[in-house]
């Protein structure tokens, strides 16, 4: 199953950090979000992923391989970067043959991509003529003309109608049911809620909010504030739960009444017991974008 | 390699831009090949000066389609679609020079064979008595005028990654700077000339200003080019 792992990530223009100890991971049949205000590192961090750029820190592996395996030539990541670097001089049809020529693909491999995104009427026609939506089929088509297990989508609904924007979901949702991960950038907060299983905030080029969509229940996220931290370190130990804390309080990925149960039986007080999810997407960027956005999650697990 | 080599050829002839654009070439080339016919009338008609007047223009279509052919993918940032797949760039830097030659060594061919296909038709409907002389001399003029074109085009172009700007420098360096030169009291702007280089490779002439232009308008732009085509932002 394929596993996407990025820790510490840093990558530098000069003196300015475009992106700050980024890490976090994703597992086979996951679709994640990434959401920011503008500059905020989103495209820096697809770059990196789809292997268009090199972090100047820090590791992006997957599947457990070697940094040299995040290539994307070598493991099979399926990359929409938006439809400005589709040639608008060749057609529909041969943009997508040549692809599939270069990715060792059969022409009728390419010729089935066509028919899938919906382009066959539009096969002889240029691309400068094509609508934007025409465009995003064509993008994602060449995305997914090979074989692969990751696919990486900046802004894939930007511009869309609704119709576009539920054909493009459908191709999300199917991608990871079919045991693949999606990584989409949007900034249509509501579309992203509605299709990813986590959502990552990036903010001045740092993580600063992970927050689970749906009904996940391994995405579950509670926090807790309790009188007895040290003990209640040794009783998450023995949970298996990824827990962090910070300022006071604890962010644990783990179901809220399972959480307080925990504590109960290890005798701890509770002081603050709450489901993460209760905050909406919306409500959060909203915070990130004004700068008043305090994070529930920094620091290091303790 | 050899994949990524055809995928580049196939890019150069694949749009209705290009194919246009090859076609306006080689009917340039025909074209002057058939004024060199014109010059020939009465005596013997030698098919090699035909080819060699058709292969002229390629003194300037060669450097100049190299160079579109190096910064195109760049200004279009479909430059990305061929990273995703092949992100040793290196390898693509090399396939794109290896498809230059080969694309325009192919159009130069395909226009000396319509020139002399031409000048076979003129002399036999003139009743007019014909020689192809000097053949592989001929043939390695072409070489010598298109191989170092090709490779100064492609250097100029991979320094500038901007189609406009790489022809405009190559036009301005082979159409004014290298005239200008040639001015030069006691020859010495040959050291400087685009045009030293080549003209040594065809006639053996002056090879130290062949080791200058070289330098000059090849190795060093090359280098240049290729460190811009490792490190370059593909935003």
């Amino acid at each position: 199953m394929v596993h996407l792992v990025c820790r510490d990530v840093t990558r530098r223009y000069g003196k300015r950090d475009a992106l700050s100890g980024i890490s976090f991971d994703v597992r086979a049949g996951t679709v994640v979000g990434l959401a920011g205000p503008n500059g905020s590192g989103k495209t820096t961090l697809f770059r990196l992923l789809s292997g268009l750029g090199q972090p100047s820190s820090g590791t992006i592996t997957i599947d457990g391989g070697s940094p040299e395996l995040t290539r994307i030539g070598d493991s099979g990541t399926g990359v929409f970067l938006g439809v400005d670097n589709l040639h608008p001089g060749r057609t529909v049809r041969e943009t997508l043959r040549l692809v599939a020529f270069l990715s060792g693909q059969s022409r009728s491999r390419a010729d089935d991509r066509l028919e899938w995104s919906g382009l066959s009427a539009v096969g002889s026609r240029l691309v400068k003529t094509l609508s934007l939506g025409m465009k995003v089929r064509l993008g994602l088509a060449l995305a997914t003309l090979r074989p692969t297990a990751i696919l990486l989508l900046d802004e894939p609904m930007n511009g869309l109608d609704a119709e576009a924007i539920t054909w493009v979901k459908s191709v999300m949702r199917q991608f990871a049911e079919s045991g693949g991960i999606v990584v989409v950038s949007s900034h249509l907060l509501n579309e992203l809620e509605a299709v990813a299983d986590r959502v990552l905030i990036l903010s001045r080029g740092m993580l600063v909010h992970d927050v689970s969509c749906g009904s996940a229940v391994e995405h579950t996220r509670t926090l807790l504030r309790v009188d007895d931290d040290a003990r209640l370190a040794d009783a998450l130990s023995e949970t298996g739960w990824a827990h962090r804390y910070s300022a006071g309080s604890w962010a644990i990925d783990g179901p809220l009444e399972a959480v307080g149960l925990c504590a109960f039986r290890a005798g701890i007080a509770v002081l603050e017991l709450r489901d993460d999810r209760g905050e909406s997407l919306e409500k959060t960027f909203a915070a990130v974008a004004s700068g008043e956005y305090r994070p529930p999650l920094r620091g290091g697990a303790k | 390699m050899s994949r990524l080599i055809a995928y580049e050829l196939r890019k150069l002839f694949d749009t209705r831009s290009s194919i246009v654009t090859m076609l306006v070439c080689i009917v340039a080339a025909v074209g002057l090949g058939a004024l060199g016919l014109l010059v020939q009338e009465g005596g013997v008609l030698d098919l090699s000066q035909t080819a060699a007047a058709a292969v002229l223009p390629f003194a300037i279509i060669a450097p100049v389609l190299s160079a579109i052919a190096a910064a195109s993918d760049w200004r279009t940032q479909a430059i990305q679609q061929t990273l995703f797949v092949e992100s040793r760039r290196d390898r693509i830097f090399r396939a794109k020079i290896a498809a230059s030659l080969i694309g325009v060594l192919g159009i130069s061919g395909v226009a000396i064979v319509l020139a002399v296909a031409a000048g076979l038709t003129v002399g036999l409907s003139r009743e007019q008595p014909m020689v192809l002389g000097g053949f592989w001399a001929m043939v390695w003029g072409v070489v010598a005028l298109v191989v170092p074109g090709c490779l100064f085009g492609f250097a100029i172009g991979a320094v500038a990654l901007s189609p406009p700007v790489a022809v405009a420098v190559v036009l301005f360096v082979e159409l004014v700077f290298d005239l200008a030169l040639a001015v030069v009291p006691d020859g010495g702007g040959r050291y400087f000339a685009s045009a030293s280089f080549p003209n040594w490779m065809a006639s053996g002439a002056d090879p130290l200003a062949a080791v200058t232009s070289a330098a000059l308008w090849i190795v060093v732009p090359g280098a240049v080019g290729f460190l811009r085509y490792l490190r370059k932002e593909s935003s």
